[in-house]
Formats: structure tokens, sequence, C-alpha cells
């Protein structure tokens, strides 16, 4: 998973059921739009992320396009985060440990 | 906001340029979704100074710019592959030997190795070219 993926995924589960506007994305996001739309798109196709215009405005303003993450998007969002953090958990302490132990034991997966 | 309209414009302007790069099936609902966001980044009360605003809704302008050229499923444009660089040789090529087996054909029209050599070269246009067809009209070609 990419960096602007996990933040865009982060930015979407902070309130799952709220509509965020690719503005907003960016924002929470801190992404710039040519990152975050492809983005977007990609995750639409997969059927991920719903999108849907609001109702037009009185004020004459033109209505926007809002994204909200569906219901198999928030839990593969939810699984993907947290495989992220087991990775991250478990990235230190490989290091961390002598090249001798970290070699895998005869006959296991590794 | 002073001069607000003169850079709603550049910005619609930018994105206009943007959604030209993109599919038609998804370019006018893009720029409907682009557009409409440029006067609420031009109003966002998040930021104080209005010439932050103005650059920001131009980087975001930009940004669609470049969103829509960078490679993959959303650009209009055909990737160039093998497969385009051998079909343009063949397109080449092969006429060119053609032409070459008729000026032969013509300055000694006994030989009968020109004709057969200019009726197998049209053979060969004529099945790369059945091929061609066949395959851009089943969407397989990938230019």
């Amino acid at each position: 998973m990419t960096a602007p993926l996990e933040r865009v995924l982060r930015a979407f589960l902070a309130d799952p059921s709220a509509r965020r506007y690719g503005y907003d994305l960016m924002k929470a996001a801190s992404l710039k739009s040519g990152t975050l739309y492809p983005m977007l798109g990609r995750l639409e196709e997969e059927k991920l992320v719903s999108s849907a215009w609001e109702t037009p405005r009185q004020d004459g303003q033109r209505p926007r396009r809002y994204y909200q993450l569906t219901d198999e998007g928030i839990a593969a969002a939810r699984l993907e985060l947290a495989q992220l953090a087991a990775t991250r958990q478990r990235a230190p302490a490989r290091t961390a440990a002598p090249s001798r132990t970290a070699r895998p034991a005869p006959g296991s997966l590794g | 906001m002073r001069g607000e309209g003169r850079l709603l414009r550049i910005g619609e302007f930018l994105v206009s340029l943007a959604c030209r790069r993109l599919p038609r099936r998804v370019r006018d609902e893009r720029h409907q979704e682009w557009a409409a966001e440029l006067p609420v980044i031009l109003h966002d009360p998040e930021i104080r100074l209005s010439a932050r605003r103005a650059a920001r809704m131009l980087a975001y302008a930009l940004g669609t710019v470049r969103g829509a050229a960078s490679p993959g499923r959303h650009r209009g444009r055909r990737r160039i592959t093998g497969r385009t660089v051998l079909f343009g040789a063949i397109f080449i090529f092969v006429p060119a030997g053609l032409g070459v087996d008729v000026w032969n054909a013509v300055r000694a029209p006994e030989d009968w190795i020109s004709y057969f050599c200019a009726g197998l070269t049209l053979l060969g246009l004529a099945t790369n070219l059945g091929l061609y067809l066949r395959r851009s009209r089943s969407g397989k070609a990938k230019l």
C-alpha cells in the first residue's frame, strides 16, 4: 500500500459515514489533486468507494461530488491498515534481531 | 475577493485543459466536479490570506492537469507497445517492397518473379491489414 493511499483510507475511516468532498479529502490526507483523483477513480472502479452528487444548492453554487467508502471498502480499508500496522510492528523487531536468529528454522515456511 | 472572477476563469481553463486529456465518457462529469471545487477553495474559511486561497485554487487546478496526464487507465491516449512498432514497420516496409516489385515488373515485364513477389507482398499486406482490423474491432488491439 502506498503512503498516499494509506492517508486517504485513514481520512475516510476517521468517519466512515461522512460525505467526503475531493477538496476535503485533499486537506485531510495532505495530497494534491493530481494524486487524489486518479486514486479515487481506481477505488471507485474497484467498488471500494462510491460517489454521488449533492442536491443543487439554493445559492446558485454548483453541486459538488462527494465520496464515501462502501461497506466492502470499509472492511477492506480496516483490514489493510491493520495488516500494515502489524507489519510495522514486526519490522523493528526483525531489524533489531541478530541475522542468525532471523534465519528460518528448517522445515518452517520461513 | 478582488479579481475573483478572473481567477475562477483561469482555474476553469486549467480544469478544461485537464478534462481534454480524459476519455470522453468521464470528461463532462470530471469537469463539473472539479469546477465546483474551485469557488469552494477560493472561499475556504480555514485559509485566512486571500492570496494563499488563490494560490491553492490554482494549485488544485494545475494538479488536475497533472493527474489527467499521468499514465494509466484514465489517460485518453494509447500506449506505444512492441505490437505498435511491428504493425508500423509492416505498413511502411511492405508497401515499399510492393513498389520495388512493381517497378521491377515495369522494367522487365517478361520476368515472372516480379509478379510473383508483388502478389506475395499483396497477400501479406492484406493478411496483416485483416488481422489489425479484427483486433481493433474486438478491442484487443493494445496500441
